[in-house]
Parts: C-alpha cells; sequence; structure tokens
C-alpha cells in the first residue's frame, strides 16, 4: 500500500530538493547563517525519512550521509567552505536523480552513485570523527531467544510522575499478559493518607511473574517508552511455566500484606519445592479487545490550508470554464432578443457568477516563476564557475505568478538567454577591468506586471552586441542589402531571424545552432513577444513581454466596418466618443484630446473594412508602457468576455490580430492585438513590409 | 466511539500514509502540518492521542509537546513522535518535554499501530 504514496512522496521531495537548492544558494552568500543550515538539515532529514519509508533506499542513504555531515556543521564541528558547497550542490543533482531513478541498477548508476557516497564520506572523515552510526534504524531485529518456556520476575518501580506523560501502566501490565502467562501482584503501600494524595501521581508498584516463550529483549521492550522513568528489573526464575500453588499464594500474599517486594532467590525456592506438587490453577487474563467499530471508515474532519491538484485536471477546469463562459454569452443574447425580464435577470446572474468563476479557475491555475528560478540560478553559478567568470546574478520580481503552461514553454528560451548572457555577454574578469568596468558581471533578472502582461528582462552588463557585425552578417549571409538603410533596433532584431548566429566558432555553452530563433518561436506560442536591445561596451537586455493567461480575457466588443472585434479591456485607457469635425482639422493622424495630442489609426483602414465617413466614430485609447495611441472605430458595442481561441496555423502571421472568439449570436470575431498595432504604428509600418520580423 | 488521533507533520506523504492507515483501522484523523497548525485543533475537543513530527518549521514537536502538556484538557493524553534520529538525546529532550512514547521512522503501518496500541486502548 505504500506504493500509492510514492508519486507523491517524488513530488513533495522534489519541493524539499528545491527548498535545499535555494537554501544553498543563501548560503554561499552567508556562511554562518544558522538558520540556513537549519533548512538545509531538515530538508535533507525529510528526504531521508521519506526515502527510507518509500522504498528509496539509495537516496535515504545516501542523504543519511549528507545529512551528517550537515548535523556537524549545526554543531559546529564543521565549517561551511565554497567545497562543502560545491559538494553538496552535485550531491543535489544526485538526489534528483536518485528521486527520478528510484533505487539504481544500471552500473554507470552506481558507479556515480559510489563516487559521490565516496566524497560525501571523505568529507566527513576530514571534517571530524566519523560517528557514523548505522542506518538502518529498524527497532524490531529480535535476536532468537531461547526456544522454551521460561519464567521471569519483573519489578516494576516507576516513579510518581509516570501517569502526566499520558502513559498508562496498565497498558503495560495488558503489554506483558499477552506475551505469556502472568500474575501481576500491586503494591499499594505508597499511597499516601488521603489528604496527601497528588490525584495526578502514581503511587502503585508491581511485580509481575510470566512465563513466556519471549526472550528478556521482548519483555524489556514492553517497556521502552518508560524505561527511563522507572526501575526495571528481569530476573529469570527457571525454565518452563509457572503454576500457582497455594503456598504461593500464601507467600504473595505475605509480600504484599508485609510490602516488600519478593525477592528472585526467596520465590526460587518456593518454586523449587513446587515443583513435585501437581496443583494448576489456571490464571490467564484474556484481553477483550472490545470491538470499537473499526474498520469503518469514517469521514473525519480534515484542515489543511492547501491540497494539490494533478495539472490536468486544472486544465480541464479552465476548458469548461471558457465553454461556460461562451454558453453564457449565447445565454445573454437570447435573453436581450426576448425581452423577458425574468430571463434578463437570470442571465446577468449566471454572467456574474461566470466571470467570478472564470477569475478563480485562473487563479489556480497561475504559479509563481520561483520553481524555475533555481534552475536558472544554478545555470548561472555552474556555466560561470565553467567558463571562469565572475557573475552577480541578481532576481527580482520572482513571486511574479504565471499561467502555468505558459511557464512551461518559457523554461527553455530563458535559459537560452541567460546562456548566452553568460557566455557571450559577460566578459572575463581581466577583460572587464581592461575595459573599466568591475571584473565581477552583473545578470539581473526582473520579472514585473505591466498591465495584461507580464514583463521579463534579463539585462547583462556584458560587451553588447555589436551592430555593425551584425548587418556584416546579414549582409553576407543575404538577409539584407548592403546598403538597405536600417535603424539601430532593427538591426538588432535581425538577429531573430533562423539561421543567425553571432558567433562564428560554435563553443560548447550556447550558439549550437539553437538561437534566438528559436527564442522567438517558443515565446509566440504562447502570445508572447521578445524584443532585444544592446548597446556595445554597454551590456544586452532581452525583454520578454507575456500574457497573463492565455484563454480568456475581458474584452471590449468594437464595430468596425461590417464586423465586430474585440480589444483588451486591460490595455484601454479611455474611450471617447469623436466629433466628426476634430477629425476633419485632423492633420497627419493626430487628435487633440483633453488638450492632449494623441496620434490615431483607423481601424477600418488596417482590416481593411469599407472605408466610409462615420457618423459618430469613437476612439479607444490604448497604452502601452509610455506610448498611446487612439483606435477609431464606429462603435463601441459593450464588454465582453472573450475566450481567446488559436487563430490555426494559416492566420498567426496575421500581425494584429491574436485570436479569434465566438460571441453570443454564434459569430466570430478577431480579438485585437493592441501592443502590436502600437508598435507597427510607432514604425510607420503595417504589415507586409516589416522585414525586421518577418522574414 | 472511534478514537480520535491527531497528526502533525511538515511532510505531506508521511501524513497521507499515517492518515490512510489509521482511517483503515477506524480511527478518526485530524491533521496539522505544522505545531502551529496542530493548535487550532486543540480547543477542547476531544483528542485521544497525539502523533507528531519533531523537525518542523514554525513550531517544532518539541514546542508542541510542551504546549499540550499545559492544556488542562490534553494534559494527560498519550503523545507519540516520529524520529529518524537513534540517538538518546532528542528521544530525551521529547520525553522530557512531555512525550510518551515514540516511533522510529522508517515505519510500516503495522509498526504504526502497535505503536499506538501501547499507549492508547
Amino acid at each position: 500500500m505504500i506504493d500509492k504514496f510514492k508519486a507523491k512522496f517524488v513530488e513533495e521531495s522534489l519541493d524539499n530538493v528545491n527548498d535545499l537548492e535555494e537554501a544553498l544558494f543563501a548560503l554561499e552568500n552567508d556562511m554562518q547563517s544558522k538558520d540556513l543550515i537549519e533548512r538545509i538539515f531538515r530538508a535533507m532529514h525529510s528526504l531521508k525519512g521519506g526515502g527510507a519509508m518509500f522504498g528509496f533506499n539509495h537516496l535515504s542513504d545516501f542523504t543519511h550521509h549528507l545529512e551528517n555531515i550537515f548535523d556537524k556543521v549545526r554543531n559546529s564541528k564543521i565549517e561551511v567552505t565554497p567545497d562543502l558547497i560545491s559538494l553538496t550542490f552535485s550531491a543535489v543533482d544526485e538526489i534528483k536523480y536518485l528521486l527520478e531513478k528510484g533505487d539504481l541498477t544500471a552500473k554507470d548508476d552506481l558507479d556515480e552513485y559510489n563516487r559521490m557516497m565516496g566524497q560525501i564520506q571523505n568529507f566527513l572523515q576530514g571534517g571530524g570523527p566519523g560517528n557514523q552510526e548505522s542506518i538502518s534504524a529498524s527497532d524490531d531485529n529480535t535476536p532468537a531467544g531461547d526456544s522454551g518456556e521460561k519464567t521471569y520476575l519483573i519489578s516494576f518501580i516507576p516513579g510518581e510522575d509516570l501517569l502526566q506523560n499520558g502513559t498508562n501502566p496498565l497498558f503495560l501490565l495488558d503489554d506483558l499478559h499477552a506475551l505469556g502467562k502472568g500474575h501481576s501482584i500491586v503494591y499499594t503501600h505508597k499511597i499516601p493518607s488521603f489528604e496527601n494524595i497528588e490525584s495526578e501521581n502514581n503511587y502503585c508498584l508491581w511485580q509481575i511473574i510470566l512465563s513466556t516463550n519471549e526472550s528478556v529483549n521482548e519483555i524489556k521492550d514492553v517497556f521502552i517508552f518508560v524505561e527511563d522513568e522507572c526501575d526495571l528489573s528481569v530476573e529469570e526464575l527457571g525454565n518452563g511455566g509457572f503454576e500457582m500453588t497455594p503456598a504461593v499464594e500464601k507467600f504473595i500474599e505475605n509480600a504484599r500484606n508485609s510490602n516488600t517486594l519478593i525477592k528472585v532467590s526467596d520465590l526460587k525456592v518456593l518454586l523449587n519445592k513446587n515443583e513435585t506438587e501437581g496443583k494448576k490453577t489456571e490464571q490467564g487474563q484474556e484481553n477483550t479487545e472490545t470491538d470499537q467499530g473499526r474498520k469503518k471508515s469514517q469521514l473525519k474532519e480534515h484542515k489543511i490550508s492547501s491540497i494539490r491538484v494533478a495539472s490536468r485536471k486544472i486544465d480541464e477546469l479552465v476548458n469548461l470554464v471558457s465553454e461556460l463562459v461562451t454558453t453564457q454569452a449565447q445565454l445573454s443574447v437570447y435573453a436581450e432578443k426576448k425581452g423577458d425580464n425574468d430571463i434578463l435577470e437570470l442571465a446577468e446572474n449566471v454572467q456574474k457568477l461566470s466571470r467570478q468563476l472564470r477569475d478563480n479557475a485562473f487563479e489556480i491555475s497561475l504559479i509563481p516563476m520561483q520553481s524555475e528560478l533555481m534552475r536558472f540560478q544554478r545555470l548561472v553559478r555552474d556555466l560561470s564557475k565553467e567558463l571562469g567568470k565572475e557573475i552577480e546574478f541578481v532576481i527580482e520580481g520572482g513571486d511574479i505568478e504565471l499561467d502555468k503552461n505558459i511557464i512551461e514553454h518559457l523554461t527553455d528560451p530563458l535559459l537560452h538567454i541567460l546562456r548566452n548572457s553568460v557566455d557571450h555577454g559577460i566578459e572575463k574578469p581581466d577583460e572587464r577591468v581592461a575595459a573599466g568596468k568591475s571584473p565581477k558581471g552583473n545578470i539581473y533578472f526582473k520579472a514585473y506586471h505591466a498591465g495584461a502582461s507580464v514583463l521579463i528582462e534579463v539585462t547583462d552588463d556584458g560587451r553588447g552586441i555589436d551592430v555593425e557585425s551584425i548587418r556584416a552578417k546579414a549582409v553576407s549571409k543575404g538577409m539584407i542589402e548592403e546598403n538597405e538603410e536600417l535603424s539601430h533596433k532593427e538591426i538588432l532584431n535581425l538577429i531573430f531571424l533562423s539561421g543567425f548566429s553571432t558567433r562564428d566558432t560554435v563553443s560548447g555553452v550556447s550558439g549550437r545552432g539553437v538561437g534566438m530563433d528559436v527564442v522567438r518561436k517558443k515565446i509566440s506560442e504562447i502570445r508572447g513577444e521578445v524584443t532585444i536591445d544592446s548597446e556595445v561596451g554597454q551590456g544586452t537586455t532581452v525583454t520578454l513581454r507575456l500574457p497573463l493567461t492565455l484563454s480568456i480575457i475581458d474584452g471590449l466588443l468594437v464595430k468596425i466596418g461590417e464586423n465586430q472585434y474585440v480589444v483588451p479591456i486591460a490595455s484601454i485607457e479611455k474611450i471617447f466618443a469623436l466629433d466628426k469635425s476634430q477629425l476633419k482639422d485632423s492633420f497627419n493622424r493626430v487628435v487633440i484630446i483633453d488638450n492632449e495630442q494623441l496620434p490615431y489609426v483607423d481601424m477600418r483602414e488596417i482590416f481593411k473594412e469599407e472605408v466610409k465617413e462615420s457618423e459618430t466614430p469613437q476612439m479607444v485609447l490604448v497604452r502601452h508602457e509610455e506610448r498611446r495611441l487612439g483606435l477609431m472605430v464606429d462603435e463601441v458595442l459593450g464588454e465582453h468576455q472573450t475566450v481567446v481561441k488559436p487563430m490555426g496555423r494559416y492566420l498567426t502571421s496575421h500581425e494584429v490580430v491574436s485570436g479569434a472568439s465566438i460571441l453570443g449570436d454564434g459569430s466570430i470575431s478577431l480579438v485585437i492585438d493592441t501592443n502590436r498595432v502600437l508598435q507597427l504604428t510607432s514604425t510607420g509600418k503595417f504589415r507586409g513590409k516589416t522585414k525586421t520580423s518577418k522574414e | 466511539m472511534a478514537k480520535t488521533v491527531l497528526i502533525v507533520d511538515d511532510s505531506e506523504s508521511i501524513r497521507e500514509v499515517v492518515n490512510f492507515t489509521l482511517q483503515n483501522e477506524g480511527y478518526d484523523v485530524l491533521v496539522g502540518v505544522d505545531g502551529d497548525d496542530a493548535l487550532q485543533f486543540l480547543d477542547g475537543r476531544p483528542i485521544d492521542i497525539i502523533i507528531t513530527d519533531l523537525h518542523m518549521p514554525n513550531m517544532d514537536g518539541l514546542e508542541l509537546i510542551r504546549r499540550v502538556r499545559e492544556m488542562d484538557d490534553y494534559k494527560h493524553i498519550p503523545i507519540l513522535f516520529l524520529t529518524t534520529e537513534s540517538q538518546a538525546a532528542k528521544k530525551m529532550e521529547a520525553k522530557q518535554a512531555g512525550a510518551t512514547g515514540w516511533i522510529i521512522k522508517p515505519f510500516v503501518p503495522a509498526k504504526l499501530l502497535s505503536a499506538i496500541s501501547r499507549v492508547l486502548r
């Protein structure tokens, strides 16, 4: 039955490993921190304990030794050194491997395991006398006792505070009787006079004559929990069983009355004398265990602050919510058409509920980036060591939450970007000094919210990208004409084209043909964007813009020409009604609103709708960072919870559309990607003409 | 009436195994993720035994045991702790804090049940 908990154990252990790694990173910067050492120790401890329980014996063994090291660290017997941290880092990798594989069988794996184990043991021995207790902590190693029945006299003299720790001495007596045939004698002479009784104290002592096949160890085992709180002796009376005879009974009676404990020697004499007498008095105490209605699994009160759910279930929930939202839109349309107040009211309620449900479902599917960040830190650390570079890696905004599907798609591109920064960006220390920088390079990883999206910036202060060399390369590859005029930014963006790699020599680290083009492709698969900015000698910044969630947004339904479109509400700042005269006077597509000049675009032109004079055009003002732009539409229809469906392969190249949505009446509307519109407007280009982003 | 067990462990998998085992045996089970979390259950309702881990964040097992022993309602109920350390020191510490007994990890369900039956019937 343990097996079914295995998967959970692995999952939980990965969290522990993560925590361990995180603490290790912190420890690297603050080698004295007791808290961190304690945290590391605890993580190892859980791994060890669980590992043994769930059948990960190698894991358990391995972490056991590791734990020993940190136990010594904890007790200040070993100092934290960079060596120790490095060793622990590699050990963490091994732990991950062990979690994945379970107990090892392949020879290669075992060799590696033993090698790591050897290193750890060396460390242990180097760092002080190794007191290695064995991990096999099973305490049921009953030595095969002498076969045959023996009789013992057990004297159990507990202290007065026996009861205070929740021990019930009668249970102990029961347990003894369960081992064989026994006779208990209780001495009550220590009970004080009534007024002096402390009701919570124990004043009794016992002697038990027990005939059993079990060993002395087994008998003592009964008292294992209380052995420090009592005087206990187990003395052998002789082979064979014990029979109660009148003489023995009398002997016991005397002992009780005189309040003197029976001595083994006295009883022995008596028993031997009785050997010939054949009288039997059975004294067996059968424990009639009351059936407490066990076996009945009952519903219990349960209060746990968080639960784990299979991600598949969440995907399904989000899907269902999407469907619900679409259906709800249909209901609203129908209610509107019917004009029946009851149905209208119902429809409104359903709308309200489905919106709350939607928000909730999405919140559930968001997870913090934290867990992935560990891998990034690891990459930067390991790679910089390998390349002989000194790098300070600073993370900001690790607690930003993103849809888990997005995070999954994000890891590889980000790893690649970071690899680039470490390998190509940051210079070697001497180069940096020669360039007048500090020998230690910096890489900043920053994540933050911006409207409906999350921005992730990876900035390094390395050598930057030489625009001219990109240009030369692009020309040589025939990607651009030799005399083509391109802005700084446009040239930089060339590196996102497939088949572009700025380093001629392929190093082992990056530039393995997987270039920035793959990064861009991956990011656009999750409806994100990637941009790059760089100054030679100053450094490079790669920015990823990602949607918060993938599938449902709050949208504003607008009419452009004869068709309906959706503008994401999160990017809208204001909506204005326009006067035709304002447009007439406008020059160069700038309109003055609230005493401010605003550029605008006529959406009818962009979507090639029939351009005609509209009587009451409306202006939807959208914003992206500092840039603002008016989108001129024919009519604003209202809010719409938009379930964004991907456009399919053929239409993904449509630049200003990020998806499509089914409206309540069954018709389809396109979702406008306002950021793209802004971007393309600012470069003065619309679709088709942009060489920089489309091949 | 079924006996009520409060289990306290920061490891979810251990909690699950213990919980599963005990429920199958017909116990009512309350679950706390650490000492702090466990305290909420100690509000006067009948609890027959506490099984707690020692190493836990927020409030560790030792502290939890000490607190329980100060509560009138639970002063004398049996408390078992889970431990991997076979060192006497830790056991002594826990016993001094007021623990009744211990269960050594790793354990199989049978061992868990027999440890409980030692202190609770």
